[in-house]
């Protein structure tokens, strides 16, 4: 990867000269416009496609050319150029491939020879090319029929660009020759004349045509070229024919490309022949057996321009070749071909063996360097040949100044397979990003109401991998984000509704047992739903209203249906005859009570093991090394007792000489254990353990007492239908009682906030103004609905504000199904009765996401919460405003559709 | 001047059938009168002689032996004009792909469902042209709706010939475009060769005029003349000869081309063909010819718009569902429209009707008088009969509708359609109608 130093100056230079020219013209112009559509990429690393590789480099585009390729401290921009820092990128030209079906190949005309048809008429430049520029690919040949001897002329086009003009950069490149087998089979034509049958226009028989052997095929080949040879008709002869030799001694006379596909030995050296017969100039295609040509290039280089190569393999397939018999050599690999043709100084190119796999040629040319190819020369493969060989390197094929801006950025070095290709551009313009899925959305409005009553005039909410990620007046916000506009509009957090009956697709009967997961049951196609969300309300909690204690799961309303939390609440309901109903959920609760705190204590002790746990491996560890120690100890006193026994046998010979000697002799003995033990523990211990344990011996054998190993708490028995109850007693989902007339709900919160100290929150409440200083002084939250707004005693009660003046903590519920989209209007008329907007919108977001403890995730417009998002056409709980649009999640679900 | 050939018969006919119609003037009281020339007129008169708009306006005097239809509190416009339509024949297209000395008159059958629901609905002319499954598929002719026979209907004969750029489901598009410009290679090196003729023919006479020789011998040349001899029998000459002279008058500008793109990248074609054979053409399009829409509005060719107007497409990639609204992508190009309607069994109800259409245009930005235009003037400018029908001017031919209130709304029928100064439709004497709305009426 060296630098051609002298290329590359050149280039700058001369790039250098162009840049002094322009920027002289452009101070002299009107120069915002026009340094606006300036663009440079910097990259790690920039492959011009020819020799050079720049490292650190910056490219430079204009107006879909470039303007100048050089290394990143070489090149001055004129200010207002648009940067674009692509970090350790590696930046490629887009892929030429010499050979693509995508003009609709496959369907070819009648006649054997048809040299007059055009791929370029069978192209769709409206297709959708997106899967191919993902691959990199900018620029293709489109080949016509695929099935006769002389099919068409081919063309090439670029895969993306402004116009169609601008994208077509030959549209008669090449005349088709097929030699291979698949031309082999034409067949005959019939063709009525037009008008009566008579004596004089009999009925003519069907037509055959040539070409059902390799000779035959080729015979006609001559037969064409030696007609053409012999010069055009007159102008009154046979027009067919005409056009057809006019055609032919085009590519003849002025030594046009011929394109000949030939894969076997004989047609190749028959496609040799031809050429050197009529002095064409050819391009070989999909040639398997090249034999003694790869040896004796002189004998057919200067008709062949180039070869273009299949790749034979397809990508995540697996293909048979041919059994090894002996007699014949198999056919070798495209690439040992490629190794042998490069070398013979042949131009080569790839192309793949179908038309599905193009938008793969990457990793397909990357199998290339299995024949000791190296990069740069693979990737000459697929960008600067192909385009000299299809005549059209001065438009396309590498990078330099005054070329097309197409280019492919590389997430590495081009052909190793983890490389990803990150954005593909042509003409300038971005046409490939992978990060799509990560797409960003500006939503801008007049208002942003964040649902803990602050209110933003003239905001945005920038929106990203579906949580919010900006809120304010000024939003960072990436470039190439999606931005909608709501002139007059109004974002409100989307609506929480704490109790509905949609989400399975009908109604929900019976009985369900506290255990169900009713979140398993959710049908996203459930046509209620969409209803539902075209109110603004965006989240629901969905479960039975049965009198038996019941599981509500939280869900989302996008076209998915997303669970947020099964089960996000348990659901009792007190009502009928008190004396019976409250027993009985008390007995229900002790029993839960009693699960939950088994479990609970099953928990701590649990805990309490780990760490008992973890204690006992220190211990036990420092106990086996206090054992070893002590061990080493009692051996060496043996010794000692021994040796002194020695020596008190000995004391009257050799008295005066031991002391010297006793030193170290016992410090040999005691290092042996010492060493050992320390190659298992840490080093250093056991000289901070030896003192200890030769001054208080006591002690020490007080402490080598084996530690006892902590009993594993035993595991509470399971109970599905009580598991639920867990979450509830820890306080991490709420109860929500169905509670109505004033003894109802005394009692409710007698049971559940003071008796068992749950997260209590009352549902309906309907007479809950009655009992208004109990709820307050306990701070038990209600959630409001169906009914809102009552007559009682004839006088009209608007519960959610006599709630609010008792700053009593509230939510809505509907209770509906399709009827949850009419909550919000719901609200409505309880505003028009006296509660305040912001805390009637405090209720539907905020506050409903705090009663279920989801807080963090929903409820609020604010950095990190997930994008739920209604766009209003005023402020929220006036008669006039209508719901806009809703997003969930980040995606819109729902639209006003404009009729007007 | 080929109208005039054709009505005279149709003159003929109606004094000696019906002389008494045709001598009564008739006059039109209208609540409002939409002219589309010119502004709408309340309480406006139009006065009807010999089958032509004799005057349009407010307050004119009514001769005493008129006969008067009060359209008070009603609305009276021109007769509505279906643009391109195959229904009015037996059957859409030849099985032979090459057939452009073909015409549809031979085809038209005045009894069927499709113009009787046309003097219904308040179409009073219509584009016969051949269906869309062709290479060159014949000639077009502009009918009135109302009529006996063929040739009593017949307002242009030669309206234009029908070219279709979509290949059979089996054929490739190569092939049909290059078949499509053998022949019209063909075709112009015939017209070349007819010009130089005449050149030399013209030289060859000057020459002689100035030899002064004897002027039989001229005569006797300009009879040699290649032009074909009325009166020879169909053979293999007269036939060929047909079909040349038919592409010929094609590209002598003498005949317009339908040309149907069935997708946006035929809409390419079709222009670069207009532009290489100086074709006259009227682009007829399919669904998906929107997604052309830019170049379309480069070219300034007149447009047909496919008969589906929105419809949802789903992003290959994505899955996304996108609402299409052809009316509003072509109106936001400035192009302007005309569309077309469809009476097949899949079509949508709405669009069989003309109206319809318009409204929905209407619906998605188009402003009321320009929708109007659309379904009246400019479908006859392009067919090139605007100095006969499409507005309501002193001169023009007397088809105009009468209907119960505002063109575009639902509630409005259609009261009397009036063809040639004559009632073709009478809301009713309308059996079937009333049969269906009210069947217990008899």
């Amino acid at each position: 990867m060296k630098l051609n130093h002298c290329n590359w100056w050149s280039h700058a230079l001369q790039g250098a000269a162009i840049w002094c020219l322009a920027s002289c013209v452009w101070s002299g112009g009107a120069a915002g416009v026009l340094a606006a559509t300036v663009d440079a990429y910097f990259a790690g690393q920039i492959w011009t496609g020819t020799e050079v590789v720049l490292d650190d480099a910056v490219l430079v585009v204009e107006g879909g050319r470039i303007v100048e390729v050089g290394s990143r401290d070489d090149v001055s921009l004129p200010a207002g150029t648009r940067l674009h820092e692509l970090g350790e990128a590696v930046i490629i030209p887009g892929l030429v491939v010499a050979e693509t079906g995508l003009a609709g190949g496959s369907r070819d005309g009648p006649e054997t020879i048809a040299p007059q048809l055009k791929a370029i008429d069978g192209f769709d430049f409206y297709a959708d090319f997106h899967r191919l520029l993902a691959g990199g690919v900018t620029t293709v040949q489109i080949s016509p029929g695929s099935n006769r001897l002389m099919p068409g002329q081919g063309a090439v086009v670029k895969l993306g660009g402004r116009s169609i003009d601008e994208r077509t950069l030959a549209d008669a490149e090449s005349l088709r020759v097929l030699l291979s087998s698949a031309s082999r089979n034409p067949p005959t034509i019939y063709e009525p004349p037009v008008g009566a049958v008579s004596v004089d226009r009999p009925l003519e028989p069907s037509k055959r045509q040539l070409g059902r052997s390799l000779a035959s095929a080729v015979a006609a080949l001559r037969a064409t070229f030696l007609a053409a040879e012999k010069g055009v008709p007159a102008e009154n002869q046979d027009p067919d024919e005409r056009l057809l030799l006019r055609t032919v001694a085009d590519y003849r006379e002025n030594r046009r490309t011929v394109r000949v596909t030939a894969s076997q030995l004989a047609e190749v050296r028959a496609a040799v022949r031809v050429a050197k017969q009529f002095g064409l100039r050819i391009l070989l295609v999909d040639p398997l057996q090249l034999g003694a040509y790869t040896r004796y290039p002189e004998q057919w280089a200067p008709m062949v321009e180039g070869v273009i190569l299949n790749a034979s393999i397809r990508p995540g397939q697996i293909n048979n070749r041919p059994v090894p018999d002996g007699r014949r050599a198999p056919p070798p690999l495209p690439w040992e071909n490629a190794r042998k043709l490069v070398d013979a100084g042949m131009r080569v190119a790839i192309h793949a063996a179908d038309d599905s796999d193009v938008h793969e040629i990457l990793f397909l040319a990357g199998l290339f360097q299995q024949g000791g190819l190296s990069q740069r020369e693979v990737l000459r493969m697929l960008t600067e040949w192909p385009a000299e060989l299809l005549g059209v390197d001065d438009r396309v094929g590498s990078l330099r100044a005054g070329k097309d801006a197409d280019f492919v950025v590389l997430s590495d070095q081009p052909f190793q397979t983890r490389t990803r290709i990150l954005a593909t551009y042509v003409s300038g313009q971005r046409h490939f990003d992978r990060d799509i899925s990560e797409k960003s959305t500006l939503v801008r409005a007049a208002a942003v109401y964040d649902g803990m009553g602050q209110v933003i005039q003239d905001a945005a909410v920038l929106v990203q991998g579906g949580l919010i990620r900006g809120v304010g007046r000024d939003v960072s916000a990436p470039l190439d984000a999606e931005s909608r506009q709501f002139p007059g509009g109004v974002i409100v957090p989307g609506f929480i509704d704490l109790h509905t009956g949609i989400g399975i697709g009908g109604p929900l009967t019976g009985t369900i047992s506290v255990q169900t997961k009713l979140g398993d049951q959710l049908d996203s196609g459930d046509p209620a739903v969409a209803v539902a969300r075209q109110g603004g309300v965006t989240t629901v909690l969905f479960g039975s209203t049965t009198s038996s204690p019941t599981p509500l799961v939280a869900f989302k309303l996008g076209d998915t249906l997303r669970v947020l939390r099964d089960p996000a609440a348990i659901r009792f309901k007190l009502d009928g005859n008190l004396t019976l109903t409250a027993p009985a959920l008390k007995r229900t609760l002790t029993s839960a009570k009693a699960y939950a705190d088994a479990w609970r204590r099953y928990d701590e002790q649990f805990k309490a093991y780990q760490e008992q746990k973890k204690a006992y491996a220190v211990a036990l560890a420092k106990y086996n090394e206090a054992k070893k120690a002590a061990e080493a100890k009692a051996a060496e006193k043996k010794k000692e007792d021994e040796a002194a026994k020695k020596k008190s046998s000995e004391a009257g010979k050799t008295a005066d000489e031991k002391p010297t000697e006793d030193k170290p002799d016992r410090q040999q003995g005691d290092g042996k254990p010492e060493e050992k033990s320390s190659s298992s523990e840490s080093a250093g211990a056991p000289d901070a353990k030896k003192p200890a344990s030769d001054d208080a011996k006591p002690e020490a054998d007080a402490e080598l007492k084996e530690p006892t190993k902590p009993k594993e708490p035993t595991k509470p028995k399971a109970s599905s239908s009580l598991e639920p109850y867990r979450a509830l007693f820890a306080g991490k989902i709420p109860a929500l009682v169905e509670a109505n007339r004033p003894a109802e709900l005394r009692e409710a919160v007698r049971i559940f906030r003071d008796e068992f100290m749950l997260k209590l929150v009352i549902a309906g409440g309907n007479d809950a103004m009655r009992v208004a200083d109990l709820l307050a002084s306990k701070e038990v939250a209600v959630a409001t609905g169906p009914m809102l707004v009552r007559t009682v005693d004839r006088r009209l009660v608007n519960l959610p504000q006599v709630l609010a003046n008792r700053q009593i903590p509230f939510a809505f519920q509907s209770r509906a199904t399709t009827g949850v989209s009419g909550l919000p209007l719901a609200v409505t008329y309880s505003v028009g009765k006296g509660l305040a907007a912001t805390d009637a919108l405090n209720g539907l977001t905020a506050n409903a996401a705090r009663l279920l403890s989801l807080e963090q995730r929903l409820g609020q417009i604010a950095v990190g919460k997930e994008a739920d998002l209604v766009v209003l056409s005023g402020p929220p709980f006036e008669l006039s405003s209508r719901v806009l649009a809703v997003m969930i999640d980040g995606r819109w679900v729902h639209e006003e559709e404009q009729t007007r | 001047m080929k109208h005039r050939s054709t009505t005279i018969p149709l003159l003929l006919w109606g004094l000696l059938t019906a002389q008494i119609a045709a001598a009564q003037p008739l006059a039109i009281k209208a609540g409002r009168v939409i002219p589309i020339a010119g502004k709408p007129l309340e309480d406006g008169v139009i006065l009807i002689r010999d089958g032509k708009i004799d005057a349009v306006g407010k307050g004119l005097a009514i001769p005493i032996d008129a006969k008067v239809i009060d359209a008070g509190g009603k609305t009276v416009m021109p007769g509505f004009v279906d643009v391109h339509n195959p229904s009015g024949m037996s059957q859409a297209n030849e099985r032979n792909q090459n057939v452009p000395f073909l015409s549809v008159v031979d085809s038209i059958d005045p009894s069927r469902t499709y113009f009787k629901e046309s003097r219904r609905n308040g179409v009073t002319t219509a584009a016969v042209v051949p269906g869309n499954s062709t290479m060159i598929g014949g000639q077009a002719a502009v009918v009135k709706t109302a009529g006996r026979y063929v040739d009593d209907m017949i307002l242009k004969r030669h309206a234009g010939l029908k070219i279709s750029l979509s290949p059979g489901s089996n054929a490739s598009r190569m092939s049909h475009l290059a078949n499509l410009r053998k022949e019209l290679d063909k075709a112009r090196r015939a017209v070349k060769k007819e010009d130089e003729e005449q050149r030399e023919k013209k030289d060859a006479v000057e020459k002689k005029n100035a030899e002064d020789k004897d002027a039989d011998q001229g005569q006797a040349d300009r009879d040699a003349g290649g032009v074909a001899k009325p009166g020879a029998s169909f053979n293999a000459a007269s036939s060929a000869e047909q079909q040349l002279a038919a592409m010929k008058s094609l590209l002598r500008g003498q005949m317009s081309a339908f040309i149907y793109c069935q997708n946006a990248m035929d809409v390419v074609q079709a222009i670069r063909l207009t532009e290489q054979y100086k074709l006259k053409t009227i682009l007829v399009l399919g669904q998906d010819c929107y997604r052309a829409a830019q170049e379309i509005a480069a070219s300034k060719l007149p447009v047909i718009l496919g008969e589906t107007l929105v419809f949802w497409k789903t992003d290959p990639r994505t899955g996304d569902d996108e609402k299409i609204v052809v009316p509003k992508i072509f109106h936001e190009n400035k192009i302007p429209l005309t569309f077309q309607i469809n009476d097949t069994s899949n079509a949508t109800l709405g669009s069989r009707y003309l109206w319809y259409q318009a409204a929905t245009a209407v619906k998605y930005g188009v402003s009321v008088e320009e929708a109007l235009e659309s379904i009246t003037l400019r479908p006859a400018k392009i067919l090139g009969v605007d100095q006969f029908v499409g507005s309501l001017e002193p001169g023009k031919d007397a088809d105009l509708v009468i209907l119960s209130g505002h063109p575009l709304k639902l509630n409005t029928w259609v009261e009397k359609t009036i063809v040639g100064g004559e009632v073709v439709y009478d809301r009713e004497q309308d059996q079937e109608l009333r049969g269906l709305l009210d069947p217990q009426a008899d």
